[in-house]
């Protein structure tokens, strides 16, 4: 196919749905299905204009200015990549302060995948949940963690989708450098240090965000603590687990 | 089934839902989770290399991301709180649960290579291994909650308990001064990782050291493994290269330009594959064909091209 017609098709797909986006909502007098052609458009063709038509859509759903803002910060500064590691330590920062000060609480993730178990276990057995008394402190409700989590995966979606980072795979180079190229492998590995990681967040009572950033930029010891044995933990257990393919010089 | 879907519909209803509106609650959490979503994927710490390359003590990326992060948010937040207009919120200090916890933990990374945040990062970035990650943590949190917590509460959890305390309240002292140690120590780190590299970069420039050490430790890794897949697929050989022009723009740049200067007699304008800005020294120059280009990169000009200067000398 030549360059000329692909790009024609690719344009009457774009017209093709939005056009039915637009039709659907005008029957059904509603906005989402607008939105949701938006949204898929913006999936297909990551743009620039597609971004600022997406944060337009939303800003007039929700009535308020800030998607649109936000679609043009992105559009200035999300092209890049990466961004240097200063810049992006000193954003992160702000993003921790705005946690305090918009939420009144430190940006905390293991909370939402704890609350996550509790709500499964509510779904199967909902009357033991209610004696056990772990699930006192983290009840089974759809709370602030959760809805943090949704955020930090779309974001991560939106973002990398709009630089051109995206890339499904199911095993990192890294660890096909060194542990080989089986999915399997790397995915019940992943899963029995999920569970290591999950319990050592319980007893520790928090994650790298929840305990680690926020002990530490609080002057609190936990987060010292935490961050020199999980940077022991860390370095150990590398060497012992990749034993002699610990150097893989990664050609980038 | 049907109470499994009665179950989830009480779940999502609004009255057990925590309030939807509100900076407190789902709204507030939806948008912060945007920014904090954007920001570490572009700081590129929701990949499995790049938190690996820290404990395997070859990528500090994360070590020049977290330095400036503490640093900046301790001054804003104790700065604030001093204002009064955010409240402190303290975690709980316990010791020896926390070292076990922190050895576990760090274990853990060590082998998945994301932590709890950039494993929901990791997934909205396209990197599926995240999934099973995200299922194990929430299988160890209802193995902690169902088995362990109430044997524990009582005698491991207490071990070291001193309660949420901070530095400044141990010490008794005003946080101003702890804080002012704590920048200083933490700048110092910084200016130690960054000079760390830029270290190995002049061994490499003025002595050609480490480049037989990471060739000799390339060959170490068992055969197969070392060579990138991208080495067979031209693809991705393509896609890898449009990427470091994305990342390294100035370097490109550079090493364009050095080449174009020494080739200008000979008008061949080979750009050399390019690599990491700690390998750029390495790259391959084209020979220099006239002594005025030589003149002309003096400044560039490295202790191993002395010879050839002479033999062109004595040439003629």
């Amino acid at each position: 196919m030549s360059g000329k017609s692909k790009k024609g098709l690719f344009f009457i797909i774009i017209f093709f749905i939005a056009a039915i986006g637009f039709i659907t909502s005008l029957y059904l007098k509603s906005w989402w299905p607008i939105l949701t052609a938006l949204s898929l458009l913006f999936i297909i063709t990551p743009r620039w204009w597609t971004i600022l038509i997406l944060g337009t859509g939303f800003a007039f759903y929700l009535h308020s200015g800030w998607p649109l803002i936000a679609s043009v910060a992105l559009f200035f500064i999300g092209k890049p990549k990466r961004w240097w590691p200063i810049p992006t330590g000193i954003a992160f920062a702000l993003v921790e302060f705005y946690s305090f000060y918009l939420s009144d609480r430190p940006l905390g993730i293991t909370r939402g995948y704890t609350v996550t178990g509790a709500i499964i276990e509510y779904l199967i057995a909902p009357d033991y949940v209610d004696e056990m008394a772990y699930w006192q402190i983290y009840e089974p409700i759809i709370d602030w963690t959760i809805a943090l989590i949704t955020g930090v995966v779309i974001g991560s979606f939106v973002s990398s989708r709009f630089s051109g980072d995206f890339r499904l795979n199911t095993v990192p180079d890294t660890w096909k450098m060194s542990m080989g190229p089986s999915t399997a492998k790397r995915w019940a590995w992943a899963f029995i240090a999920g569970i290591m990681m999950g319990f050592a967040a319980r007893i520790a009572g928090g994650c790298v965000s929840g305990l680690l950033i926020s002990g530490v930029i609080q002057l609190a010891p936990s987060g010292f603590i935490f961050m020199i044995a999980l940077w022991i933990g860390g370095v150990v257990t590398t060497l012992l687990f990749y034993r002699s393919n610990v150097i893989t010089i990664k050609r980038e | 089934m049907e109470v499994f879907l009665e179950r989830l519909v009480e779940i999502f209803d609004t009255d057990t839902l925590e309030s939807i509106s509100g900076p407190t609650s789902l709204t507030g959490g939806l948008i912060l989770g945007l920014i904090f979503g954007v920001v570490l994927q572009k700081g590129r710490i929701c990949k499995y290399d790049v938190v690996s390359g820290l404990f395997r003590l070859q990528d500090f990326t994360i070590f020049r991301l977290g330095t400036p992060l503490l640093m900046v948010s301790v001054v804003l937040i104790y700065f604030f709180a001093d204002l009064g207009t955010i409240d402190l919120h303290i975690p709980k200090t316990v010791i020896l649960p926390q070292i076990v916890g922190g050895l576990l933990f760090g274990a853990a990374i060590a082998i998945l290579g994301y932590c709890p945040g950039t494993a929901a990062g990791a997934v909205g970035e396209g990197s599926l291994d995240g999934i099973p990650g995200i299922l194990g943590m929430i299988a160890g949190a209802v193995l902690y909650a169902e088995l362990f917590y109430e044997d524990w509460s009582k005698s491991f959890q207490t071990i070291g308990d001193i309660g949420r305390v901070t530095f400044p309240d141990i010490l008794g002292i005003n946080h101003w001064f702890i804080i002012v140690l704590f920048l200083l120590m933490m700048a110092m780190f910084l200016v130690m990782m960054t000079m760390m590299d830029w270290f190995i970069i002049f061994l490499r420039k003025f002595f050609n050291y480490f480049m037989d050490f990471t060739e000799g430790l390339e060959k170490n890794v068992p055969s197969g493994l070392n060579q990138p897949a991208s080495k067979t697929d031209p693809k991705e050989e393509e896609r890898i290269a449009k990427e470091q022009i994305d990342y390294h723009p100035e370097v490109v740049q550079k090493e364009t330009e050095i080449i174009q200067k020494s080739d200008n007699d000979t008008k061949k304008i080979n750009i050399a594959p390019i690599q990491t800005d700690e390998q750029i020294i390495e790259a391959p120059q084209p020979e220099k064909t006239s002594q005025q280009s030589a003149n002309n990169n003096t400044s560039q000009a490295l202790p191993h091209t002395d010879p050839d200067k002479s033999q062109e000398k004595e040439k003629p």
